[in-house]
């Protein structure tokens, strides 16, 4: 019987090696030795690839000698593997959604690009790094005036709320400081949290953490709507939040000084500005914005303003992104998400899935979202501007050091920056690439009310853009497991550590906001700061 | 003729067996329960499951096994991506060259040691014991790196050599049943004139042959299961295993529904399922071991 | 990765290429001989044949278990320098830093000692609970109750079905569909997550113990039963006065090699999570698996510091090793 059945398995094995040259492989399409080609990775997060390929298809029909293939990738084009493996890959460019700059500068990766980023693009009178926002210019451009990636897309994170959800159960205040559903004698907006009346993206919305504590509250004891849901496989959605509303209270000057270690801060309490540098930035643990939301978290978690799925690792952000939409059919409505700019393009087959369950009326494009500026702090402490964070600073499209084709991914590099190719990337994805460009009508009435939102808030000269993931300073680099996730939100309380407020508030009944912030400087206080950092100290 | 099948009449009677056998019963039911409850999901829309997560499907689809067998794949450098049959076929073939060299290696060696006196014999056996007692921890950097400098790394034969020991349990298994051999009928086929290798081909291997099934279905079983020596050893001969983790763990596929992911599970686990209830008589009481005195 | 193995390879690869040119002559030279049936040529026929049987198997252990065993104790006294993509020994001064920064890891890192303590708890609940569940069931089995050759299929189950399917099912089920019905995620919450990780360890535990105690009971001699049976015990003084000791020795086997596991079981998490399990929920072994198992420089660079540990580890394990092994022997009545 066992000869028997080993005979067998060898034979089959035999067959299966015999014919084995013909498993299905990835089309490879056949080479065209008359043309030029050129390659691109493209990470397809939320952004997916239609975009560019689109741009792709446009220009290939300019040059017809072109041939350009794009290959899709997340795992394979993230920051440490790309940076190891990309010798391997053989791609001519990348659009990629998160690399450390300097180590692929340092490591020779990126090819030098700065003549394509500084010369005029043609038809326009201005270059790439003309149009280029200027903090991240700054940041791209090295210290020698060189140019080896320009950033890709930008996109806010925070809150998003559900417009129709808002508009039918009357969830905006109006201008007599009440929610509309509760005093229907006037259904004009408030100003909302930034008091001003033209900017209209805010308006009706919570001004303050009282107001939005009395939304949260009516919600869910009115109205039975769960305010939140949030993702619990990434446990950075929960810390960039919170970041987000620390870094509207503070503002972006003071609040960039976490990541620059560079410049002053007059403390609470005090009268004149400290000088803040990398011997004492542990001081800025003490910042009361993170104070500020630490009082959310603890709002959000302890009234169980939340749904239950929110800390599991099963409930991925696409898993969230579903309960979220499909709320509005069946189940307990929800009526915020906690995500970034990409996540309505993201989540896009589902709109479909529920349209063919349920009608058009759950068509992308058809319901409503917006995001959420943050509430200012009751005491008038918080920072008057509007300061939203961006995770994406660090995301870049770059040609690799090793192309065989340089001139030709330039060009097409600039193509891709050219207004038209810019205006194409937001018509077709809703996000925004931080370059300073114009929409059209046509482009407008193409997007939906959330991307046109977005647009409208990033535009606003009110608004100022933090980059929370960008490495100002050195230091994040080296001392990556000092620092690192830990710089934000690691607190230590009776000894323990703890890492994730929100998900450690719903777990450990003795912590609050209280002792949460305190903590943040046992972590940070000036001996651990001086025993690990002093080698960078001036 | 055996005399240990339960009495009937013992049923029931010691707080003993009733709560053994509740325990069994209580473990099948915590363990099957789940088993039908992924079953059922693999076979609903994701809406379904979103809105319906315990209940049977509203509607049996067939869909999440359609997408399985067209997307799950895991990709090799320089390659591309390796899709669902070649992934089988590298398992059949992992599979098999392990269960080869897994089976084979301590086979011999403990034929050697049990049916052969000499001094050395002992030695090997005490390494075995040895080996088995000390506990050697942390060690796999160090192994990945000799497998790179004998050029095993990414090499399925190579792999197998080296998943091959012949310590281990293994061992100890067949050297208890050759131990349980009597030496006359050696004897015997030597007056016969049969070589040593015959006697061990023609006279030993087939009195021992239930043994050897065992011990090769139980290699089989784990080897066809593990997904980690892929991950590590064999970057461009992704087995199944592996790209059944890979399409879980990736966050290429994060956009697939969960649906989709049981699904894959099912598919990954029914032909390894049908090998064992083929095989499963083979597993009846051949896997004695001896103690480790010695 | 040129480095001191492959230079210590090289001397062992002109080894063992003399010692089977040795082997090849010794056995030219025995062929040769014709057959007089003496006992002394018999004696070296049997020994060419033992030779010939055991050589692939050292020398397959000689490479894989001593060379890569020798190999980890030097990587323990080696660093990676990122810049040259190398291993280099450490100078005089620093040779021991890879085993001073685990143990001032050890130490200070919270998440380190939480690891630590997991592992503990999760050996002692194997041995308390896994152990005479494993030996309970597999007495029914052996007994016959009824069904059991559906209980037989049943509980060797979680080793047919990949223990990453078993995982990601026990994952779903639990965070999906128990949590509708218990109100809260057993997984997710810090007082229940770390207990659900040793259930599923246990739960998904069961299989090749089983199928060896089963099969050690059933050697035991019939006589003693039918012995046992006419005194009229019941089945749990059969199970407790005849069957466990009889099996002692085989049980034995299992709790000394057991012991390694302290340090390098995973409990599975790697399936669970990959490699982002919560800091609550990772143990010893899960901890250094992760830290190297990816091909890149960053991986390379944790390989010293993993194999400091690892040799830490043994040095601990195996004066507890013994010390069981001595005490099962010493304290438990053999029954051979």
């Amino acid at each position: 019987m066992i000869r028997k059945t080993t005979a067998m398995i060898l034979c089959a094995l035999m067959v299966f090696s015999l014919g084995g040259c013909q498993f299905r492989r990835d089309d490879v399409e056949e080479y065209d030795p008359t043309k030029t080609y050129l390659y691109i990775g493209n990470y397809d997060g939320g952004l997916g690839d239609e975009w560019l390929l689109a741009l792709a298809e446009e220009y290939m029909a300019e040059h017809t000698d072109v041939i350009i293939r794009i290959e899709n990738d997340k795992d394979r084009f993230a920051d440490a593997t790309l940076l190891e493996q990309m010798d391997n890959y053989g791609y001519d460019m990348y659009f990629v959604n998160a690399v450390t700059y300097s180590n692929y500068v340092a490591r020779g990766k990126m090819l030098n690009i700065t003549d394509a980023v500084t010369t005029d693009l043609d038809g326009e009178n201005e270059s790439i790094a003309d149009k280029m926002n200027p903090t991240l210019r700054e940041y791209y451009q090295t210290e020698d005036d060189q140019f080896y990636a320009v950033p890709f897309f930008d996109s806010i994170f925070g809150t998003v709320y559900d417009v129709d959800l808002f508009e039918t159960e009357g969830f905006y205040y109006n201008e007599n400081g009440n929610l509309m559903c509760d005093d229907p004698t006037s259904d004009v907006k408030s100003a909302g949290p930034d008091g001003k009346m033209e900017t209209e993206y805010d308006n009706g919305l919570p001004a303050t953490y009282s107001q939005w504590e009395n939304l949260m509250h009516t919600m869910k004891y009115d109205f039975s709507i769960i305010p939140y849901i949030w993702t619990g496989e990434y446990t950075y959605y929960r810390y960039r939040f919170l970041t987000s509303i620390w870094a509207d209270y503070e503002g972006k000057a003071d609040f960039d000084l976490n990541m620059t270690f560079n410049g002053s801060y007059t403390f609470d309490g005090d009268e004149t500005a400290t000088p803040i540098s990398v011997n004492n930035a542990y001081l800025l643990q003490q910042q009361q914005g993170k104070k500020y939301a630490l009082d959310y978290a603890e709002y959000i978690v302890r009234n169980g303003l939340y749904v239950k799925t929110s800390f599991d690792g099963t409930n991925t952000h696409m898993m969230a992104q579903r309960s979220y939409l499909d709320s509005a059919v069946e189940g307990d409505r929800i009526a915020m998400i906690i995500e970034g700019g990409w996540w309505e393009n993201e989540a896009r087959s589902f709109f479909d899935e529920i349209v063919a369950d349920s009608g058009e009326e759950y068509a992308f494009g058809t319901r409503r979202f917006a995001f959420m500026p943050t509430p200012k702090s009751d005491d008038g402490k918080s920072d008057p501007d509007t300061t939203l964070i961006s995770s994406t600073g660090n995301s870049v499209a770059f040609i690799a050091a090793n192309t065989a084709e340089p001139e030709l991914a330039k060009d097409f590099l600039r193509f891709v920056h050219s207004d038209h190719g810019l205006r194409t990337f937001t018509r077709m994805t809703g996000a925004i690439r931080p370059y300073d460009y114009e929409l059209e009508e046509g482009d407008l009435a193409e997007m939906t009310h959330y991307a046109k939102n977005m647009w409208e808030i990033y535009h606003s000269e009110d608004t100022e853009i933090s980059y929370v993931t960008l490495y100002y300073n050195d230091c994040f680099v080296q001392e990556a497991s000092f620092l690192g996730s830990n710089w934000w939100w690691k607190s230590t309380v009776n000894g323990r550590e703890y890492l994730d407020a929100m998900w450690e508030f719903s777990q450990e009944p003795s912590l609050n906001a209280e002792n949460y912030f305190l903590g943040l400087q046992t972590t940070f206080s000036q001996s651990v700061w001086n025993n690990r950092m002093s080698k960078y100290f001036d | 003729m055996r005399t240990n099948k339960i009495q009937h009449d013992q049923l029931g009677k010691s707080a003993f067996t009733v709560a053994g056998l509740v325990l069994l019963f209580l473990y099948t039911v915590s363990f099957l329960a789940p088993l039908f409850w992924a079953l059922f999901t693999s076979f609903k829309t994701e809406l379904d499951f979103m809105r319906n997560t315990f209940g049977f499907p509203s509607k049996f689809i067939l869909d999440n096994y359609i997408y399985v067998f067209d997307n799950l794949a895991a990709p090799v450098p320089r390659v591309g991506n390796i899709y669902i049959v070649e992934m089988f076929y590298n398992s059949i073939c992992y599979t098999v060259l392990c269960t080869l060299t897994h089976t084979f290696t301590p086979f011999i060696c403990a034929y050697a040691v049990a049916k052969f006196d000499f001094k050395f014999g002992k030695f090997i056996y005490g390494i075995v014991i040895v080996t088995l007692i000390l506990p050697i921890i942390g060690n796999l950097a160090s192994s990945i790196q000799v497998s790179k400098a004998v050029g095993f790394y990414d090499n399925l034969f190579g792999v197998a050599i080296m998943k091959g020991y012949f310590i281990g349990t293994n061992f100890l298994i067949y050297y208890a049943s050759f131990k349980s051999l009597p030496n006359d009928f050696k004897e015997a086929a030597e007056i016969d004139g049969a070589s040593q290798f015959q006697i061990l081909t023609r006279v030993v291997t087939p009195l021992v042959k239930t043994t050897i099934g065992a011990v090769a279905l139980l290699s089989f079983i784990s080897y066809w299961n593990d997904y980690t020596t892929a991950m590590i050893y064999l970057p461009s001969r992704p087995t199944i295993a592996y790209g059944l983790y890979y399409f879980t763990h990736s966050s290429t596929n994060e956009a697939s529904y969960v649906t989709v992911a049981i699904a894959a599970c099912m598919l990954v686990t029914i032909p390894i399922f049908i090998v064992f209830l083929i095989f499963k008589n083979k597993l009846v009481g051949n896997m004695a071991v001896g103690g480790i005195k010695g | 990765m040129k480095n001191a193995f492959s230079r210590c390879l090289e001397k062992i690869k002109s080894a063992c290429y003399s010692v089977s040119v040795a082997i090849h002559s010794a056995k030219r030279k025995i062929f040769k001989k014709s057959r007089p049936r003496t006992m002394s040529s018999r004696r070296r026929g049997e020994l060419a044949f033992f030779i010939a049987l055991v050589a692939y198997p050292l020398a397959q252990f000689a490479v894989f278990y001593i060379g890569v065993n020798i190999n980890s104790v030097l990587l323990a006294f080696q660093h990676f320098d990122t810049g040259t993509a190398q291993f280099y020994f450490n100078g005089a001064g620093e040779l021991f830093d890879n085993f001073a920064s685990f143990l001032s890891d050890l130490r200070g890192n919270a998440a380190r000692i939480t690891a630590t303590l997991n592992s503990v708890i999760l050996y002692v609940c194997t041995l308390c609970i896994a152990l005479p569940l494993n030996l309970v069931f597999s007495f029914f089995l052996y007994k016959k109750v009824p069904a059991y050759g559906f209980f037989r299929v049943v509980l060797f189950l979680p080793q047919i079905i990949s223990a990453l399917v078993v995982s990601l099912m026990f994952r779903y089920f639990v965070e999906n569909a128990l949590t509708t019905v218990i109100g809260f995620n057993l997984l997710t919450t810090k007082k229940t997550g770390f207990a659900t990780i040793v259930f599923y360890n246990i739960w998904a535990g069961f299989g090749t113990q089983i199928l060896i105690y089963t099969s050690a009971m059933t050697k035991i001699d019939d006589s003693l039963v039918e012995f046992g049976e006419l005194e009229g015990i019941s089945l749990l003084r059969e199970f407790w006065q005849i069957t466990l000791p009889l099996i002692f020795p085989t049980i034995t086997i299992f709790l000394v090699a057991g012991i390694a596991g302290l340090f390098t079981n995973q409990a599975g998490l790697y399936n669970f999570y990959g490699g982002g399990a919560r800091d609550d929920l990772q143990t010893l072994g899960y901890v250094f698996f992760v830290r190297i198992i990816r091909s890149d420089n960053a991986s390379y660079a944790q390989y010293p510091y993993a194999s400091a540990a690892g040799l830490l580890f043994t040095l601990v394990a195996t004066p507890i090793t013994l010390a069981v092994k001595y005490l099962l022997e010493k304290f438990v009545p053999s029954t051979e």
